[in-house]
């Protein structure tokens, strides 16, 4: 459905925030995951039209979104990574407004469509609040609602869940697997999680790179029987380092447990069932052994 | 931590993009002000460019525009954190508040501080540059640059700094930081203004004003050319009170900061949203309908869109309190105007709508532009700045949609600010209780004159903040250019084709109306608005919509914008209204008309002066009779003219060339002499040569006919003021009448204008001593000449020359309009000097002693006609009884438009300005009546100037200006009274000693007055009504009656001062001779001042009265450099009941009033008077030139 190929993008300051980017994504969710400076947002506006890329091309079904970026727009849900509200504006009437703007310009349709998705949202009982007295939740909630709006093919949504509470992050996971059924849902997020829960396909982007893509659980099938973990002292860490290939450390109840990439067993590790979490930290480590090499 | 906090904040500023572009915009515009000469802050005529005066100037303008400095520098300290959203993060760090307010404020002061040396070190640097002119530099003085810096440029940064620390720190917000910058200048200088209307508010000001403006201007105001470059303004008395007072003021705020700073208000923010309402779905997993609505994209979505989106734009800078508050801003800036402005004399004019929009016009001069600038990138990053625009930008709309509705939205600020002020002018109006509000005149002044101007930078503004996709350089950029297109202004570089959204002034008068200038207006705005639509087209097709995009990237994606063929048509249409606009005014302006830069007109006139000023000695004959047939066409604005001259040979040699000039412009239909013939002619310079065959021998007279046309086809670039109007035409016969040899008009006189050609100063006038210019007089190259025209003008209208009406018919054009035809005779000879007016006239006339009186007036001026008629009774009949009988039998006074503000007076014709006594508001007997004074001194100039006209050497305005100064003062005495007359002197005196500091060359002693209106006419009124007060008003008007005797009507010689003094040397007798030495032949000021008095009741009732006076005497070079000298002079000492300041004629006030010999530099004076005094002053009435007349009165302590 939407083929991206080649995408680079180099910044003024040197950064490469894309580097050869080429996905195919179907319909349904897509998670692109990814640490924070990676190249996600870069590569989220660059489909929504908002920044040009240096080469490369896009195709979203018959539209070409680089030459005609209003035509992609009209089929377009972007909820970006961070967003600000007017100050002294209600949901509905922001919404009402970005209706207009998204070329729902019939009033009688339009009052339904809003109302329509500010009940879905569940937001309507705050409609007329000003969106700037909202909590985080809710506010993302109002993001999807607009990026809703005019029963968009392409939906992006940049870092949703940051900052949602578990019980909002449920209810936005939700959301989005309703909408994501018919037509193309990208997910951007550095939160394994959110992918793991709701997509089909995803896609791992490190330094502007795409280092990893299929379906997760073909990703976590790669790494059946090589992941091991152990519980460690603090200051054996440096030591077992250098030693193994670890791929994370994190304390589970105040204690160390690392887990590591190995072919075998090795002295004093168990068994571990891999899960999305090790083929992110497998795929972002690599990276930064390639790196490091370089 | 104080000292790491203010040397973070100073090291984090130092090298910021701001820091470095402000202090490269200041120093190049002072470095540009000083080095380039076309510009001159503080300084020009003979001031130095580098003058304490110029640096002090330059320091105390810049720190006032220089506010932006801690705008920028200090309150960002603070709004920063809150900007960037750092607040939290560092106000939960260990800092202590103090510190932390104290150690921000002091880095950012430090670096304001630095800043603004810039302002010193470009003045200084500036003043080095070798191409300044030698003789306008002075020594430099080192520690003047910092002792100014520190006493005006520093203090003021302080205290602009800490008050909008102190707002930014309560408010925390930049929208109302920036308001309170906007509001301080506002409100500065609606203070400027109204000390300048009124100047008995000038000490207060002088006290308060918080830049120093006015305290500087009060301590200098008398400063003349001498101490402008020697003298820097001490730090004392109200300098250092005013200066103290705003440190203390500064400092009080800054321990109101240091208290009132809490970390915790940073989260305000915060502990608002925690009362944010926090709901939700009972359960996380719910099914989800997906609303289906396909969007339709076509023109009619677009359409709403963009109302949408307008409506959303214009509520976004309604719905702000930063604009209610420039609402209110814009009335504080315009109310004083309407109930104080354009007094002239501390007298009002009547509220006529023309003179409200006029207080609009001038109070709006630069706020829009602050105001459209601020908008534009205040809209253009609405988006941004709310964290929206990628939501906003995803969708869509297209992107004309957000950009239009952006510049329409800054049209509502524009339109909103200025229709505020205009209906409070109409509302001011009525409160006045003036019932003629002209709204049509509001609404076409209000649109062309000051929405439309301020709508096309809009354009341009919004086209910055697209193209340098950065808001403070899109600002700075809009500032630039306005510095470069004055600069350009300057240089010469004026064709209003390509400076943005300039346009010709279109003065508006009450009896022309819009005249000839709305429409030229509108043809300009037309151009320029075409070129807005051409920037908008690009603004929206290289906006970065979206992330931010470098231009380059954008302007290639021009080309695809432009294939879309709605925008392909709008940019043609642009494209295409700009060329014909463009075109139509480039036919108007440089081929119908000559187009000249100021500097090319000034080459031209040097090119004249070199190739021709031989032909000023050339003998030539001399005009004796004058007949012309004018017809004026006041529709076309255009008029022709037969003339016919008698030429008389009055040298004694055989002539056999006759020269003959014409004022720039004319079209020269067809000239012949008889007995002579065509040699050469000039075009370019409008000068003819004519060869005598036979040659003309002394005594002989020849005829000399010509026919000119004065044409003014379309409209020109700059100049549209034109003589001939479609109601109230006024012209003379210098305009395109045959001049007999060298036209004078042409030589460029200001002394840097001809260095810059290479030309040789010129003397302003010929010594006086010099006795072959006794022979001719400054105004023509003629003498005496007889004077008769016909003058016709259309139905409407009538048309007046000097002269008596001898007939009045009525014509029928050769395109069959009616005509009104007149003939008026002069019976006797006239200077060769006479206007032509023609209007559509009411009259009110009287007839007195066989003098018939005239005033002709637009018919909604009616208020002083009355009052102008028995003004000329009074002047009249007291010139008569005194100096001379009147040499005519009719008196006009005749109103022309306002686009000139002065009266001047033609034999038997005086033409008077609408603006300058028509509209006065006489209705308070205790303002000064100048429309009497004006009447009564064109009156005088019947006397003065055609009766007895001087000679073109030094001294020659005296005689003429200063003498109707003299007896429009002894008119007024009589009809107002000594207490009237004070008040009237005390502007005079002040207008004298203010202008001494402007003076170009020097100052000369009245007698040998160089043309210099400040002498002629100020000091020639204060000096004049003194001499009659010490030696006789008989005695002085004796004088008179012998000069016009002796000199009436005589070109053989014209009269001199010299023969003024000599006939007053006589008259007076010995005693008198130190004054009249001192008055005319010197520079002579005092200093009089009334220490203190007391007064102690005595047995007999009657009181005691002392008083302790100061007196100096000085005198004055040219220069204005004072010795001091003995004083020894009889000087009125008066008791009084009342303060003069409020006393009128006849209200029994003054207890004791005689000349006492003052001798000594501090004298006790005792006197015994009648009834309780109340003042006691020496020389109370301000009759002597005196350097500070405000001190001469004091109140007098009772004592037991």
């Amino acid at each position: 459905m939407l083929e991206i190929n080649g995408l680079t993008k180099t910044y003024g300051n040197g950064v490469r925030a894309m580097d050869g980017v080429t996905l195919s994504i179907p319909k349904g969710m897509f998670g692109l995951l990814g640490p924070n400076g990676a190249g996600k947002s870069t590569l989220m506006r660059t489909l929504a039209t908002l920044q040009y890329p240096d080469s490369g091309t896009i195709q979203f079904g018959d539209l070409d979104p680089i030459k005609e970026p209003k035509a992609l727009r009209a089929t377009l849900g972007y909820l970006p990574q961070d967003f600000g509200v007017y100050p002294r504006m209600s949901a509905r009437a922001m919404l009402d407004h970005l209706a207009v703007l998204k070329g729902i310009t019939n009033g009688k349709e339009r009052k339904q469509v809003v109302e329509s998705l500010l009940e879905q949202t569940n937001l309507k009982q705050h409609a007329n609040k000003s969106v700037a007295s909202y909590s985080g939740g809710m506010r993302q909630r109002f993001g999807i609602a607009q990026a809703l709006l005019g029963d968009p093919q392409l939906i992006i949504v940049d870092e949703p869940t940051a900052g949602l509470d578990p019980e909002e992050r449920n209810r936005f996971h939700n959301l989005l697997s309703e909408i994501g059924e018919n037509v193309v849902v990208i997910l951007s997020t550095h939160i394994v999680e959110d992918v793991a829960d709701l997509c089909p396909n995803m896609a791992i982007m490190n330094q502007g790179k795409i280092v990893a893509k299929g379906a997760p659980t073909d990703l976590i099938k790669e790494l059946e029987g090589k992941v091991y973990s152990r519980t460690v002292a603090k200051a054996d860490l440096p030591a077992l380092r250098t030693q193994y290939n670890v791929i994370s450390e994190r304390l589970v109840m105040g204690q160390v447990v690392i887990r590591v990439i190995a072919d075998s067993a090795p002295d004093g590790f168990d068994a571990a069932t891999p899960d999305l979490e090790d083929v992110y930290f497998a795929t972002i480590a690599e990276g930064r052994q390639a790196a490091a090499a370089a | 931590m104080l000292s790491k906090i203010a040397g973070f904040e100073f090291r984090f500023q130092l090298l910021s993009p701001a820091s470095i572009a402000i202090f490269a915009i200041f120093f190049l515009l002072v470095f540009g002000g000083v080095t380039i000469d076309q510009i001159q802050v503080g300084g020009g005529g003979s001031v130095n460019i580098n003058s304490p005066n110029a640096l002090t100037v330059n320091i105390l303008i810049f720190s006032v525009f220089g506010a932006i400095i801690p705008t920028v520098f200090l309150s960002s300290g603070v709004l920063r954190d809150f900007g960037f959203k750092t607040s939290e993060l560092f106000y939960s760090r260990p800092v202590r508040e103090f510190d932390f307010v104290l150690g921000r404020f002091i880095g950012g002061f430090a670096i304001t501080a630095a800043v603004f040396a810039s302002v010193p070190l470009a003045f200084f640097v500036g003043s080095l540059m070798p191409w300044l002119d030698p003789e306008l530099i002075g020594p430099t003085v080192l520690w003047w640059h910092p002792y100014l810096f520190a006493v005006f440029g520093l203090v003021n940064m302080w205290v602009v700094g800490t008050i909008l620390f102190t707002v930014a720190n309560l408010t925390r917000s930049t929208v109302v930081t920036y308001s309170a910058f906007v509001g301080l200048l506002v409100l500065y200088f609606v203070g400027l203004g109204l000390s300048q209307a009124q100047p008995t508010l000038r000490e207060t000001f002088a006290l308060i004003d918080p830049f120093g403006f006015n305290t500087f201007n009060e301590m200098t105001r008398y400063w003349t050319v001498f101490d402008q470059n020697e003298r820097v303004v001490a730090f004392e008395g109200v300098l250092m009170t005013n200066r103290l007072m705003w440190i203390g003021i500064g400092f009080a705020l800054l321990v109101l900061n240091v208290v009132t700073f809490r970390f915790r208000r940073g989260g305000g923010k915060v502990s608002k949203k925690a009362a944010a309402a926090v709901a939700g779905p009972t359960h996380a997993i719910s099914e989800f309908d997906l609303p289906r609505v396909t969007p339709r994209l076509d023109a009619g979505s677009s359409i709403a869109q963009f109302f949408a989106r307008l409506s959303f734009e214009v509520k976004g800078v309604v719905m702000n309190v930063a604009f209610w508050i420039l609402l209110v801003l814009g009335l504080l800036n315009t109310i004083p105007g309407f109930f104080l402005g354009n007094e002239i004399y501390g007298t009002a004019n009547y509220p006529v709508t023309r003179i409200m929009v006029q207080v609009v016009e001038g109070a709006f001069s630069w706020l829009p532009f602050v105001v459209v600038i601020y908008y534009a990138s205040e809209v253009m990053w609405r988006e941004r700045r709310f964290g929206f625009s990628y939501i906003v930008d995803a969708t869509p709309t297209p992107s004309w949609v957000f950009i239009s509705t952006k510049f329409l939205a800054l049209g509502v600020v524009i339109t909103a600010l200025i229709t505020v002020s205009l209906v409070a002018a109409a509302l001011s109006q009525l409160l006045m209780g003036f019932d003629q509000v002209e709204l049509g005149q509001y609404a076409i002044r209000g649109l062309v004159g000051m929405i439309i101007p301020a709508a096309l930078v809009a354009a341009l503004a919004i086209f910055a903040q697209v193209l340098f996709n950065n808001r403070w350089l899109g600002m700075a950029a809009l500032l630039v250019y306005q510095i470069i297109s004055i600069v350009m202004g300057n240089v010469g570089l004026d064709h209003n084709l390509y400076n943005f959204g300039s346009a010709p002034g279109a003065p508006y008068s009450d009896m022309n109306g819009y005249g000839h200038f709305l429409g030229m207006q509108l043809w300009f705005y037309a151009y320029w608005g075409f070129w807005s639509l051409l920037l908008l087209t690009l603004s929206y097709l290289l906006w970065s919509r979206g992330s931010l995009t470098a231009i380059l990237r954008r302007l290639a994606a021009l080309p695809r914008g432009f294939a879309q063929p709605g925008t392909a048509m709008v940019g043609l249409i642009a494209i295409a209204g700009m060329i014909s606009t463009g075109g139509w005014i480039y036919y108007n302006t440089n081929i119908l008309n000559s187009y000249q830069s100021s500097n090319a007109a000034r080459a031209q006139a040097a090119e004249y002066e070199r190739q021709y000023l031989h032909l000023q000695d050339e003998p030539q004959p001399t005009i004796v009779d004058t007949a012309y047939e004018v017809e004026i066409y006041p529709s076309e604005r255009r008029y022709t003219a037969n003339g016919h001259y008698e030429l008389e040979n009055q040298t004694g040699e055989t002539l056999d060339t006759l020269w003959i000039s014409y004022g720039q412009g004319t079209n020269v239909l067809d000239q012949t002499l008889e007995g002579g013939s065509l040699a050469s002619a000039d075009e370019e310079f409008y000068l003819y040569e004519f060869t005598m065959d036979p040659p003309l021998a002394p005594g002989e007279s020849r005829s000399f006919n010509f026919q000119v046309e004065r044409a003014n086809p379309g409209f020109r670039n700059s100049g549209n003021v034109t003589t001939v109007n479609y109601n109230g035409t006024f012209f003379n016969n210098g305009e395109s009448m045959a001049i007999v040899g060298f036209n004078g008009n042409w030589r460029l006189t200001d002394r840097q204008q001809r260095r810059r050609e290479g030309l040789d100063p010129i003397d302003r006038a010929f010594p006086l001593e010099d006795e072959t210019h006794w022979y001719e007089n400054g105004i023509t190259n003629s003498h005496y000449v007889g004077f008769r025209s016909e003058v016709c003008t259309s139905a409407d209208q009538t048309a007046i020359a000097p002269g008596y009406l001898e007939r009045e018919w009525t014509e029928t054009d050769d395109q069959g309009r009616a005509r009104n035809c007149y003939e008026y005779v002069m019976d006797r000879t006239i200077l060769n000097f006479y206007s032509w007016l023609s209007a559509d006239y009411a009259v009110a006339e009287r007839e007195t002693d066989g003098i018939l009186y005239q005033v002709f007036y637009h018919p909604d001026h009616a208020w002083n006609v009355e009052r102008m008629l028995e003004a000329g009774e009074d002047s009249i009949g007291y010139f008569s009884e005194h100096f001379s009988p009147f040499q005519y039998r009719q008196y006009r006074i005749l109103e022309f438009p306002a686009y000139a503000t002065f009266a001047q007076s033609f034999p038997n014709t005086i033409p008077f300005s609408e603006g300058i006594g028509f509209i006065a508001n006489l209705s308070n007997p205790a303002d000064i009546d100048y429309v009497y004074y004006v009447t009564a001194h064109e009156a005088a100039h019947q006397w003065w100037a055609h009766q007895v006209m001087s000679a073109n050497v030094q001294g020659g305005t005296m005689l003429v200006e200063t003498f109707a100064q003299y007896s429009a003062l002894m008119v007024m005495r009589q009809a107002y009274g000594e207490d009237h007359m004070r008040r009237f002197l005390k502007f005079e005196l002040d207008s004298y000693l203010s202008a001494r500091g402007s003076e170009s060359i020097e100052e000369l002693p009245l007698y040998r007055v160089e043309n210099q209106p400040y002498v002629h006419y100020r000091k020639g009124a204060v000096i004049m009504y003194a001499l009659q007060d010490y030696v006789g008003e008989d005695v002085v008007n004796r004088v008179m009656q012998r000069l016009i005797d002796q000199r009436a009507y005589s070109s053989d010689p014209y009269a001199t001062t010299l023969d003024f003094l000599r006939i007053l040397r006589e008259e007076a007798g010995p005693e008198w001779e130190g004054v009249i030495h001192d008055f005319f032949e010197r520079i002579v000021l005092f200093d009089l001042e009334a220490s203190s008095a007391t007064a102690t009741q005595r047995e007999d009732g009657r009181w005691d009265v002392t008083l302790e006076i100061e007196a100096h005497k000085f005198e004055a070079d040219g220069a204005g450099q004072e010795t001091e000298e003995d004083i020894d002079y009889l000087i009125d000492i008066g008791v009084f009941t009342e303060n003069l300041d409020d006393a009128y004629e006849g209200s029994d006030h003054v207890l004791y009033m005689e000349k006492h010999r003052i001798d000594e530099n501090t004298m006790r004076i005792e006197l015994i008077v009648d009834e309780q005094p109340l003042y006691v002053g020496i020389d109370p009435y301000n009759k002597l030139i005196d350097r500070d007349s405000d001190d001469n009165l004091v109140r007098v302590q009772i004592v037991e």
